[in-house]
């Protein structure tokens, strides 16, 4: 038998290898298109209504966990013990983003939980998710002392991912020149 | 006085002119956000439009191209605003850039390559038939006068 005869086979053999690495991509984890760039102006109201507005000003001047967030969210619950954790042991500030969430919802929810937020944006019609590509709840970004976006992790928050992603990313920030 | 008459003018009728511009009716801007809907993906379920989309994302992401287009925008505005957010990915039809070349031109390169492949295997093919049908002219004077007289010694038989 010649070489062609097994050509047939040799397609065949190659369709599965590529279908089988597709079957291993995740297609709803988006990339992010705001890695190294500045967080989106925004202004949105403060879950707490008497409180101030939550603007992009707000995530500047340090490093900054803003994680998305809902009261409707299976993943949150799963996640929010860590995010309670991971403030008591490092303190980082930790903004969160209620999103399209009810109020009353949101604080019975931060009531039973806890609440490890430092400020919460209430953003009811994903006006601030949308501008930020967010795709779905949970989602976290890093986001460094100048307002640059440098990570963002779609799923739960978990002791892996801080330590292996984030810690590395912050401990290897260097302010720019000219930054006091 | 001339310049100023005509300045007060210019100005008292801009806001008028842009009034004009930007009052949309409701027609128009419903049909318009279900244009844009249509040519936006929803990213949650990937393979709808945010028009076709029950997803409360994509029920958000109407209402804000609903509110850009109310604010004036065009529809490439508002197409390019969804596209800093998600990427190439929201466009329902991927822009022809370098990256995206294999996607858009694969097809055209397989048909070419199909094409290509079958005209030269009719060829060969063609070749090889013609090849086994001698003609007169194959033979040289020696094979012809032996063929001339194989076939005089059948017809005489």
């Amino acid at each position: 038998m010649s070489w062609k005869s097994y050509l047939p086979f040799a397609l065949f053999v190659g369709l599965i290898a590529v279908f089988g690495i597709g079957l291993t991509l995740k297609p709803q984890e988006l990339p992010s298109e705001f890695i190294n760039e500045p967080v989106p102006q925004f202004e949105i109201a403060n879950l707490f209504e008497d409180e101030p507005n939550v603007t992009s000003e707000t995530l500047t001047g340090e490093f900054t966990l803003l994680n998305v967030f809902g009261s409707w969210c299976r993943t949150c619950i799963i996640e929010h013990p860590y995010l309670v954790q991971l403030k008591e042991e490092t303190g980082i500030r930790i903004i969160g983003l209620d999103w399209r969430d009810t109020r009353p919802a949101a604080l019975e929810w931060l009531d039973r939980l806890g609440n490890p937020y430092d400020i919460i944006g209430f953003d009811e019609h994903s006006e601030v998710a949308i501008g930020l590509g967010v795709t779905g709840a949970p989602e976290t970004f890093l986001i460094d002392p100048e307002g640059i976006i440098r990570y963002k992790h779609v799923g739960e928050m978990n002791p892996e991912i801080w330590n292996e992603v984030f810690v590395p990313l912050i401990e290897n920030y260097t302010p720019p020149a000219g930054a006091a | 006085m001339l310049r100023a008459l005509f300045l007060s003018f210019a100005l008292l009728s801009a806001p008028a002119a842009f009034a004009q511009s930007a009052e949309l009716d409701d027609a128009t801007v419903e049909q318009r956000t279900e244009d844009i809907s249509r040519t936006l993906r929803c990213v949650v379920c990937q393979n709808q439009s945010i028009a076709d989309s029950n997803a409360t994302l994509a029920e958000d992401m109407r209402r804000l191209v609903e509110v850009r287009v109310r604010a004036g925008d065009t529809d490439d505005e508002v197409r390019a605003y969804m596209q800093t957010n998600y990427g190439d990915f929201v466009l329902m039809s991927p822009p022809v850039k370098p990256t995206t070349y294999l996607l858009w031109f694969s097809p055209l390169l397989i048909v070419g390559g199909g094409l290509i492949w079958y005209v030269m295997s009719a060829r060969k093919r063609a070749a090889e038939a013609t090849g086994t049908e001698l003609g007169d002219e194959d033979l040289s004077a020696e094979e012809q006068a032996r063929l001339q007289k194989l076939m005089d010694e059948n017809a005489s038989s």
